[in-house]
């Protein structure tokens, strides 16, 4: 391309370069930037060229207006920080002088020029180049109006443990509908496993049940239990979402709840979930006695009836005949405007560090089983007790930091494991006497509270040991090891190597990602970090929220993390929510991809690609549609398309080719030089 | 037949000679053909690198250099020993991963005529081709005399798992490959808690004192499993284990006769050959009684370890992978 | 591992500690015959260190022997000269 557009300066272009204190300042010339632009690109169409010293501050902003108004630029482009900060702050300047806020174009000379170098000279002419892009760029912008989307009132919840519940009961509380969907027989989640809760130590299901019943009772929550999302369409405001009710195999408008099946269900089955493989369930159960629902399920791999044909014992003894062979899975479709997930974390699998040899050892249990073992509804009645199941230990020693903080496993620290081994100490202490050794990296006990716990079990009398435990063994080599576990471990403030015999080890294993975490990422359309917690929008800023407009994480999903922390997260994205909804509609961005369908020839290459599940397919007419208000405008499938069937609004190949353009005119002296030398 | 060079090392003709007769009557029937490495030299043990760098790998190089240049094709060198195993894959792998001392060696090598690219050869222990290219289908279809009622201790010795840099071996810390493979032989095998603990390598001439506790341990915990004999993969482990065994009796005053025996010649036993040619009796501690218990029923006396480990009441273990289910 | 053994021999920071001359006797009989000598290494090791020793350890050695599971005389192997010559360029390389 030679003959360049905007000849005669058809636009006139105002410039703006900031120096954000000494951020840009420091390594770019900037006065040498603006007075470069103001000569050399006043053919381009350039009529005014600033530097001013915080372009973001009120009277930065101002500037622009005033020379919008007084020199009736028509397009205006800031050299500042990258887009992501500044760029809503600069188009609505634009727009209260009058100008469409799209005619304005944001240049990174921060991030991408003063901080990533180090020769001033150099880092002033690409920060020369850089802008010259960002006018021609400018010259080829429309005027665009941003697309306002109704929001449905109604708002989805998937995942029924405690952040989920406190999203739910405060959104159905400020009067709007929400459907509840949790996974198993019962919403509780890993909170209703629990005995204790640190730091206070008061009674998990005592705090917990409350919310329960409020979440099954509410007039706003349809809560769908036992049940799976399945499809989500649709974008903010507006989603379809489809829900799979599996079979409970019993009636919920019968059953009363009673139990009796339960009772005389003669097919028992080790409860891998809520009981975490430590106890035993029937296979019609209800989970556990507080369960909300309080109908039970028919697990059907276990039923003898479903397996061998015969048995059905459960449906002679119901008295209200509600156990239903024939009842199939349901599956419910459910407009929504917001979705909160809330679907947490599971724990370590402590089998691969096999050197402390839990599945090998009987007696090494992991912090779930512990916490079963403590409850009162577990299957010990709350004893504190060996694996034969009547043995008191006499001594317990107590493993941090399981596949966390470990570069063979997770190099995250788990956040919530030093509490709540403290807690265990106190447990064992209180109920058994026996001698509790902590085994601790570091002692992490952050917040309100927990070093204040932390204190009050040293004083109990607990042993800690600070260094990694290098094996869990039984074999012994001294008689007084002999029917022990023994801990070998390097004590690193007395530099010395212990041998500790014990008779429980308890692994206090890392929360990591669900298992299928990267399946639900992808079933709603939103990203996660490789090893798989759910990515927000901003770590610091934005925490609730995701890169998809209209979904919203809230609990551990977002990554380890304590109970007050993820009730505070799931009340914050009500929060969110509910600011949404009660503005009834949305404004969009509208730098959105389109399909010029008459050039798609129907490959579907572009398909998949999305990140955003923007695109449909018409198998009809062979063409592919981008739906605008899912699609961000990310140009994933511009890029892709051979055809060259799909261009973006603010990124058409016209503005691209022009911004290359824009950034070759920049002649680089010091380059020129070094060819010379 | 797949062929293989074959790096035997020094122990294989001196004091590991049963671990040799035995493999090379084990070969044909898992249909492996083995090519040693001609004029191969001593792989300097765990005595060399502790005293030199570049003299040291240079020694190993030369074996590496030799099998290279006699491959015709063949990638895969084979070591029996453990510590030759360690030796040779360290020396290929640090030879790569610090270029420096890779020319360096190879500026040694030259001296002699000899070159050695790092990566050109495939370094595996005899177990790891037995168990991954074999394969314990075929190695069952060999057996025709199951080692019904012989307990085994697998004992695997700290180098062939660690530091494994091509992750080949299922677990660094508690690896369960000699165990399946001698539970594919029909041995009763005992889940021995020090699988991978050190047999005292050199200790045994340098402080006996220490061998003779690193022997004990070993020992003692084979004998508390009621292990009828204890298997090893590496000439090393057995001289210990084994020739070592009187004097770590008369140390600590106590009265182990616990045969250490290699792999290959419970393969053997349980392919139907005749003892006499797998080197048994070659052992100090005589296999001759553990062994007259194959094939007789002997009261199965209940050991008192396990006792703490899975029981049918009390609580339900963790499930773990290969586990049957259980049933009501 | 062998790195902290290595500067540990060549500070002298051992004490009592017989492995270094171990290590030495031992590398010097791989010098010599590109085999280990286990007869020869152990007999001269234990008479220097662990004299007292060796009469326990006699029924061992002798049952070794009777087993054929050592060897009186050391084994060479054919290259010595190249095996000399790699590891004399060899040391002249290694940098202390
Ligand atoms: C051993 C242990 C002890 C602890 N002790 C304490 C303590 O004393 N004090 C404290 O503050 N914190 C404690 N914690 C931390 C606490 O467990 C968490 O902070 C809290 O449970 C997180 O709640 P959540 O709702 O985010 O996740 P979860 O409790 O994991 O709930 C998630 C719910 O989502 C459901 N679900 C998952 N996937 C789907 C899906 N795809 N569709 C539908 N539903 C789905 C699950 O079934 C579950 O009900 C402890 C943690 C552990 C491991
Ligand atoms: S299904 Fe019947 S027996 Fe079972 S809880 Fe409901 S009412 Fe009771
Ligand atoms: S039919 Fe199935 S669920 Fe009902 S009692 Fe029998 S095994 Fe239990």
């Amino acid at each position: 391309m030679t003959e360049h557009t905007n000849p005669e300066g058809k636009e006139r272009i105002g410039v703006y370069v900031c120096h954000c204190g000494t951020n840009i300042a420091g390594m770019v010339d900037v006065e040498d930037v603006a007075t470069w632009a103001a000569r050399e690109l006043a053919d381009r169409g350039v009529v005014i060229a600033r530097d001013y010293k915080f372009m973001c501050s009120s009277l930065g902003q101002e500037l622009i207006e005033q020379d919008i108004k007084e020199e009736g630029l028509t397009r205006v482009v800031v050299a500042a920080c990258s887009p992501h900060l500044h760029e809503a702050t600069f188009r609505k300047a634009c727009a209260n002088a009058g100008l469409n806020p799209y005619l304005c174009e944001l240049v990174s000379i921060r991030e991408q020029v003063s901080w990533v170098h180090t020769d001033k000279v150099a880092a002033t002419e690409k920060s020369k180049a850089v802008l010259s892009g960002g006018v021609e760029r400018v010259i080829h912008h429309e005027p665009l109006e941003p697309l306002h989307v109704p929001i449905h009132p109604a708002t989805l919840v998937v995942g029924g443990g405690i952040a989920g519940i406190q999203a739910a009961i405060e959104v159905a509380d400020a009067g709007y509908p929400v459907y509840l969907v949790e996974r198993e027989p019962s919403i509780g989640g890993h909170m209703s496993q629990f005995d204790k809760t640190f730091p206070t130590l008061d009674c998990s299901a005592c705090i917990l049940t409350p919310k329960m019943v409020t979440a099954g009772t509410h007039p706003h929550i349809k809560l769908f239990s036992y049940s799976e999302v399945t499809n989500v369409d649709g974008y903010v405001g507006n989603f379809t979402v489809t829900i799979r009710k599996k079979a409970r195999h019993v009636n919920e408008e019968l059953c009363t709840g009673c139990g009796i099946c339960q009772e005389k269900c003669p097919k028992k089955v080790i409860d891998d979930v809520y009981e975490a493989g430590l106890g035993y369930r029937k296979a019609v159960y209800t989970p556990f006695p507080q369960a909300v629902p309080k109908f039970p399920v028919i697990d059907v791999p276990n039923c003898i009836y479903f397996q061998k044909g015969t048995c059905k014992a459960c449906e002679k003894f119901c008295p209200t005949n509600a156990i239903d062979f024939q009842q199939e899975d349901e599956y419910v479709t459910v407009q929504v405007g917001n979705i909160i997930l809330a679907t947490g974390f599971d724990l370590f699998d402590p089998r691969v560090v096999s050197q402390y040899g839990y599945g090998r050892l009987a007696n090494v249990f992991t912090s779930l089983e512990f916490e079963r073992l403590t409850n009162a509804a577990g299957p010990t009645n709350g004893e504190i007790v060996l694996r034969d199941g009547v043995t008191k230990p006499t001594s317990v020693g107590i493993l941090h930091c399981v596949g966390s903080r470990d570069r063979n496993y997770n190099n995250y620290c788990s956040v919530i494991c030093c509490m709540q081994s403290l807690k265990f100490a106190h447990l064992v202490h209180e109920r058994t006497g026996a001698t509790v050794y902590n085994f601790y990296i570091d002692m992490r006990t952050a917040y309100k509270e927990y070093d204040e716990f932390y204190q009050r079990v040293l004083e109990e009398g607990t042993l800690f040991v600070r260094g990694k435990v290098a094996e869990v063994t039984d074999a012994a080599r001294l008689p007084q090891e002999e029917g022990k576990l023994i801990i070998q471990v390097e004590d690193t403030l007395a530099s010395v190597q212990r041998r500790i015999p014990v008779d429980m080890v308890v692994l206090s294993a890392a929360m990591v990602p669900r298992h299928d975490a990267h399946e639900v990422a992808q079933l709603f359309g939103i990203s996660c970090s490789s090893n798989g917690w759910f990515i927000e929008k901003h770590p610091k800023l934005d925490p609730v929220a995701t890169m998809t407009e209209g979904i919203f994480i809230a609990g551990c999903v977002q990554g380890p993390k304590d109970i007050p922390s993820s009730v505070a997260q799931g009340a914050a994205a009500s929060a969110r929510v509910l600011g949404r909804i009660q503005q009834g509609e949305i404004a969009l961005e509208p730098v959105r991809a389109t399909v010029d369908e008459s050039k798609c020839s129907g490959c579907r290459i572009c398909n998949n690609l999305c990140p955003y599940n923007a695109i449909l397919f018409h198998e009809d007419r062979m063409v592919t549609e981008i739906n605008p208000a899912l699609c961000q405008g990310c140009g994933t499938c511009v890029a892709a398309c051979p055809a060259g069937a799909i261009s973006g609004t603010c990124f058409s190949n016209e503005q691209i080719f022009a911004q290359i353009e824009g950034l070759m005119r920049v002649n680089f002296q010091h380059e020129k030089l070094a060819e010379m030398a | 037949m797949s062929k293989y060079l074959f790096y035997p090392g020094c122990a294989m003709q001196t004091s590991a000679r049963a671990y040799n007769e035995s493999m090379q009557e084990v070969l044909g029937p898992l249909g492996l053909n083995f090519e040693e490495v001609r004029d191969w030299n001593c792989c300097g043990a765990t005595e060399y690198l502790g005293i030199s760098t570049v003299p040291a790998y240079a020694l190993i190089s030369r074996n590496l250099a030799l099998a290279s240049r006699q491959s015709n094709g063949v990638k895969t060198l084979v070591a029996s020993c453990s510590a030759c195993y360690l030796n040779l894959s360290k020396a290929d792998h640090y030879m790569a991963e610090r270029p420096s001392l890779g020319q360096m060696v190879n500026v040694a090598l030259a001296e002699g005529g000899l070159e050695y690219t790092p990566g050109t050869l495939e370094i595996r222990h005899l177990l790891d081709i037995v168990i991954n290219e074999v394969g314990l289908d075929v190695v069952k279809e060999r057996v025709t005399h199951p080692l019904k009622g012989l307990r085994v201790a697998p004992y695997l010795g700290c180098m062939v798992p660690r530091p494994d840099y091509e992750k080949r071996w299922s677990d660094y810390e508690y690896p369960d490959e000699l165990d399946r493979l001698l539970k594919a032989l029909g041995a009763e095998v005992i889940d021995f808690p020090l699988k991978t603990h050190c047999c005292g390598g050199h200790m045994a001439q340098i402080s006996p004192t220490t061998a003779f506790e690193l022997i004990r341990r070993l020992i003692s915990s084979a004998d508390n499993y009621k292990a009828d004999v204890m298997v090893t993969v590496c000439p090393m482990c057995q001289m210990n284990l084994d020739a070592y065994q009187n004097e770590t009796n008369h140390y600590f005053h106590t009265n182990y006769k616990m045969p250490v025996l290699f792999f290959t010649q419970l393969m053997g036993l349980a392919f139907g050959i005749d003892a006499k040619k797998l080197g048994f009796g070659r052992e100090l501690v005589s296999a001759k009684e553990a062994m007259s218990r194959i094939g007789i029923e002997v009261p199965q006396e209940e050991p008192k370890t396990p006792a703490r480990r899975k029981k049918t009441t009390g609580l339900p273990m963790p499930k773990m992978p290969g586990d049957e289910e259980e049933t009501q | 591992m062998y790195t902290l053994k290595s500067m540990a021999i060549q500070d002298k920071a051992y004490k009592d500690s017989t492995a270094p001359d171990f290590s030495q006797t031992f590398v010097d009989m791989v010098e010599n015959y590109g085999r280990s000598y286990e007869f020869g290494l152990a007999t001269r090791h234990y008479l220097k260190h662990f004299p007292l020793r060796l009469p326990s350890m006699a029924p061992m050695g002798l049952g070794m022997l009777s087993k054929k599971r050592m060897d009186i005389t050391p084994k060479h192997i054919e290259g010595i000269d190249q095996l000399k010559a790699i590891l004399s360029r060899a040391k002249e390389l290694e940098v202390v």
